[in-house]
């Protein structure tokens, strides 16, 4: 098994004048293999884009994070060694596309900056480009190159995007919420893109977002987060179809699909802890029909057939 | 908009309670004197008519004859305009530079203490009144330290010792490229403390435009990703943030250079500078219509280059903006 | 009420500079204000000459000076803020009104209104600033009543370009549509509906052009074209002691000096006001 990145004990603290003043991040433990996909899924506030930074190297100025986080070869990453790291060996895909790129500059001028930050010369830089845009199925890559952001779709800007982040052929690529600004179609021809360069390129690849069905998709294994820690995490299949953790059923329940039968959507009652600073136990009791007494000690992560679960109540 | 501009000059010397005809020629005079006067200055002709002869006496080039120095007009505005625009060169260029760069320094650090201090160094710049601290400098540059020189464009003597070879007819761009060091020198200790004055307000308003933008601008999703792709914070500043960050900056300069324009009428004045402000001054206060039109024509008319420059400039740096 | 001035003190005890420029302020209203009764030397203060004092340097007895006439200058700076203050507020309240007016109708009304206020406003905005002024006191005569109607002439299209912009795109919430499908007055929508959402940006420029006026009226007796003596202005005292600046250096000096913190003052305050009100605004 080549284990490309393992995340052991990821804690997060956000500290004002060395008082903690949240936890985002409560432990996370989480190991990703080459050439597959580990998802997470949580709802907004969880915490899950804040591990993609984590691991990137690039928490805001006033947090705190303890715990291992480890990239195959290279083995701990430290603030000291990150920086070579990022978008060399780890590279990051984000949300907005057209956000994600300086209006100023043209998509070439942009590859270059980053190709130059990689190591390669402008000579090898402008060989490589047109193979890299048309691996991520651009057409007309001579246009794309010279354009400025804002004369490209949303769609072509993501695989621009992509092209970017694999410059380096990084080990792993992070994604975090990659599609949830395209539409519908746009959005899964960039996952079947995702999957195809996976395949070829042998990255691993850790989704991040609040659409299930999009995370289901690309993710051979799938991680549920609530409020800064992992409740249930399993291959996709299993977690998907049998869901043990109260949380996890809840979440899939409320997934609207042409399969349910028709009627009111299962809503969670309650919301998402904005704070967990000061909680004891299950981060998920206030709102949990199952809650016992038991839940006031915090359940940790444990395995229950393929999956791991963390919940008193799923035992048998 | 030139005509318009035109207009309301000829408009507002035409209504106002003073008679153009006795102000030319001083009031001890008899009426038939001051008939023909006015016969001649065209001043009993009907208004319309006056302001067609006025339009066209401009194009061709006469602007009139000031009523204090009894040259022509235009001759006179052409005559100190170099020294002026040699002026306002070095203010606006120590004002971008010196601001550009208080801005970076400011936005790397938001909550340091150099980033106060600036901000407050930009706020007194745009409120310190120019007059003021012309006089200022002079009292403690020139009176107290001895470092520069008083007044005037150059050691008088460089006349005489050092005669400027008059190629391009701006005096020290001339010793410059003729060698002329030792005028060179004497112009440039002159031009310290009117530029610094003159400058002081568009510094303000470029640090503070330099500053915010700067800050917004590495706010953006976009430097983030830069950063996630590993590119060096430096490069990050001083390429890719500094870039968007500059357009708005160039408009400012070009707002605040118009300011500068009317600023030159205080600061010439106290340095004794050889240029168009001090010239309006007098204009003005003497009110020597001839030459006040004339002003307010440069004016208006410097005003809508600058703007028009600023358009340019802004466009070529950001292809978002179509001209 | 009470809530609001709270509110207001946590937002000025923010930083120190903020704090500083209220007092400044404060002390610069008070002085405007009291005027005669607090001077510490009342008749020179407005104007008396004192020739047994000529031209003392600041000590003990006169603590800014006196001034060629042997008057106090603290007392004549004291007395002149009363005529900044009044005279500024004077010039930018006039001008705002008009121009707020004419910027609301502008932008209610369209069509032929708006283009002609818009280009007479253009037609003046189209000078560099200030050199309206200078040009309109220089034809109607130098003095104080002349310096202020040209300044309140050169000031009003700022205001009417800001308001018609801003209010022009509050026109275009749906709740302005909403208002007049209903059938309410015109008169009531503008005061009702478009002046509310325009106040922020209306305080903002009249803090910040308060002390630009102050700078204006000052620039304008200092080349002589503005308030005549014996007035005691400021910019008119910094002209006057130009001449022996170099050995009564305190004239100019102190009085220039006035003149710079208060209008610093007013423009911090200003910037203060514009972060308050609209964060997301940079600066």
């Amino acid at each position: 098994m080549n284990t490309v990145l393992d995340i052991k004990g990821l804690k997060v603290d956000f500290e004002i004048k060395g008082r903690k003043i949240s936890s985002p991040i409560r432990g996370i433990d989480l190991s990703i293999n080459a050439g597959e996909t580990h998802g997470i899924v949580g709802e907004t506030g969880c915490g899950k884009s804040l591990t993609a930074l984590a691991i990137m190297g690039m928490l805001p100025a006033n947090a705190l994070r303890t715990g291992c986080i480890s990239l195959g070869d290279v083995g701990e990453l430290t603030p000291e060694n990150i920086q070579q790291n990022r978008g060399n060996t780890i590279s990051m895909i984000f949300q907005n596309p057209h956000s994600a790129f300086n209006p100023v500059f043209t998509i070439e001028q942009q590859l270059l900056y980053v190709a130059r930050a990689k190591g390669f010369s402008s000579d090898e830089s402008h060989a490589l480009f047109p193979d890299r845009l048309k691996e991520v199925g651009l057409v007309e890559i001579h246009r794309i190159l010279k354009s400025y952001p804002h004369e490209l779709s949303g769609g072509m800007l993501q695989r621009c995007m992509i092209a970017m982040a694999l410059l380096s052929k990084p080990k792993l690529l992070i994604a975090d919420e990659p599609t949830t600004a395209l539409d519908a179609t746009i959005g899964g021809q960039v996952l079947t893109l995702l999957k195809r360069l996976q395949k070829e390129q042998g990255f691993a690849m850790l989704f991040i977002s609040h659409d299930v069905t999009a995370v289901a998709r690309v993710s051979e294994r799938i991680a549920v987060l609530y409020a800064g820690k992992i409740v249930e995490d399993g291959p996709t299949a299993e977690v998907l179809g049998d869901p043990q953790h109260p949380y996890t059923k809840g979440l899939l329940g409320a997934i609207p699909s042409r399969n349910k039968a028709r009627g009111t959507l299962a809503a969670i009652p309650g919301t998402v802890p904005s704070n967990t600073l000061g909680m004891t136990g299950c981060a998920f009791k206030s709102r949990c029909h199952l809650a016992v007494p038991q839940c006031d000690e915090e359940p940790n992560l444990t395995p229950h057939g393929h999956t791991s679960v963390a919940c008193w109540e799923v035992r048998t | 908009m030139l005509f318009a501009a035109s207009f309301f000059t000829f408009f507002l010397s035409r209504i106002v309670p003073n008679d153009p005809a006795l102000a030319y020629i001083g009031g001890k005079t008899t009426a038939a004197d001051e008939q023909k006067v006015r016969t001649l200055l065209g001043l009993d002709q009907p208004l319309p008519i006056q302001y067609f002869k006025y339009l066209r006496d401009m194009l061709k080039g006469n602007w009139g004859y000031s009523l204090s120095t009894k040259q022509p007009v235009l001759s006179e505005i052409l005559r100190r305009l170099p020294a002026t625009l040699e002026l306002i060169f070095f203010a606006v260029g120590f004002a971008l530079f010196l601001g550009i760069i208080c801005g970076i320094i400011a936005a790397k650090k938001p909550k340091g203490f150099a980033s106060s201090f600036i901000r407050i160094a930009a706020i007194a710049g745009i409120s310190v009144p120019a007059f003021w601290l012309g006089l200022l400098l002079q009292l403690l540059f020139v009176g107290k330290f001895h470092i520069f020189p008083a007044t005037g464009e150059f050691d008088i003597d460089i006349k005489f010792t050092n005669p400027i070879h008059h190629i391009t007819g701006f005096p020290l761009f001339d010793s410059l490229i003729t060698g002329n060091f030792t005028a060179l020198t004497s112009g440039l200790k002159h031009m310290v403390l009117p530029a610094l004055t003159l400058s002081a307000y568009s510094f303000g308003l470029i640090t503070r435009m330099s500053r915010g933008n700067l800050l917004e601008v590495l706010g953006q999703e976009y430097i983030n990703v830069a950063r996630a792709n590993g590119i060096s914070e430096r490069l990050i500043l001083f390429k890719l943030a500094l870039k968007n960050a500059i357009p708005p900056v160039i408009t400012v300069t070009g707002l605040s250079t118009a300011y500068l324009i009317t600023g030159t009428f205080f600061v010439e004045q106290v340095y004794g500078w050889p240029g168009i402000g001090g010239f309006a001054a007098n204009s003005l206060i003497s009110v020597d219509y001839p030459a006040i039109m004339g002003i307010t024509i440069l004016g208006a008319v410097g005003y809508l280059v600058i703007n028009f420059l600023v358009d340019i400039i802004y466009a070529k740096l950001d292809p978002r903006v179509k001209l | 009420m009470i809530t609001k001035v709270k509110a207001g003190f946590t937002f000025i005890r923010g930083d120190i500079w903020t704090a500083i420029s209220t007092f400044i302020l404060t002390v610069f209203v008070l002085v405007a204000v009291l005027g005669k009764w607090i001077l510490p030397y009342p008749s020179e203060g407005t104007g008396t000459a004192n020739v047994d004092h000529l031209h003392i340097g600041p000590g003990a007895a006169h603590w800014l000076g006196t001034d060629e006439l042997g008057r106090d200058l603290l007392s004549r700076l004291m007395y002149g803020a009363r005529s900044v203050l009044f005279t500024s507020l004077l010039v930018v309240i006039v001008a705002a009104l008009v121009g707020t007016v004419l910027g609301l109708m502008a932008a209610f009304f369209g069509g032929w209104i708006d283009s002609a206020i818009m280009n007479i406003s253009s037609l003046f905005l189209s000078f560099p600033p200030l050199l309206l002024s200078l040009v309109a006191v220089s034809l109607l005569g130098p003095g104080l009543k002349n310096s202020l109607i040209a300044l309140m002439i050169s000031w009003w299209p700022w205001y009417a370009r800001l308001i018609r912009n801003e209010a022009r795109f509050v026109k275009l919430r749906p709740f302005v549509e909403i208002a007049e499908s209903m059938g309410v007055s015109r008169r009531r929508i503008i005061f009702r509906h478009l002046l509310p959402n325009v106040t922020s940006p209306l305080i903002i420029q009249f803090a910040a052009d308060l002390g630009t006026v102050i700078l204006a009226a000052g620039s304008l007796a200092f080349i002589g074209l503005g308030a005549q003596p014996p007035a005691a202005d400021w910019g008119l005292l910094v002209a006057q002691g130009r001449s022996v600046i170099f050995d009564q250096w305190w004239i100019s000096t102190f009085a220039g000096l006035a003149i710079f913190l208060v209008v610093l003052a007013f423009n911090s305050l200003g910037d203060v006001l514009r972060d308050h009100f609209d964060p997301r605004r940079s600066k």
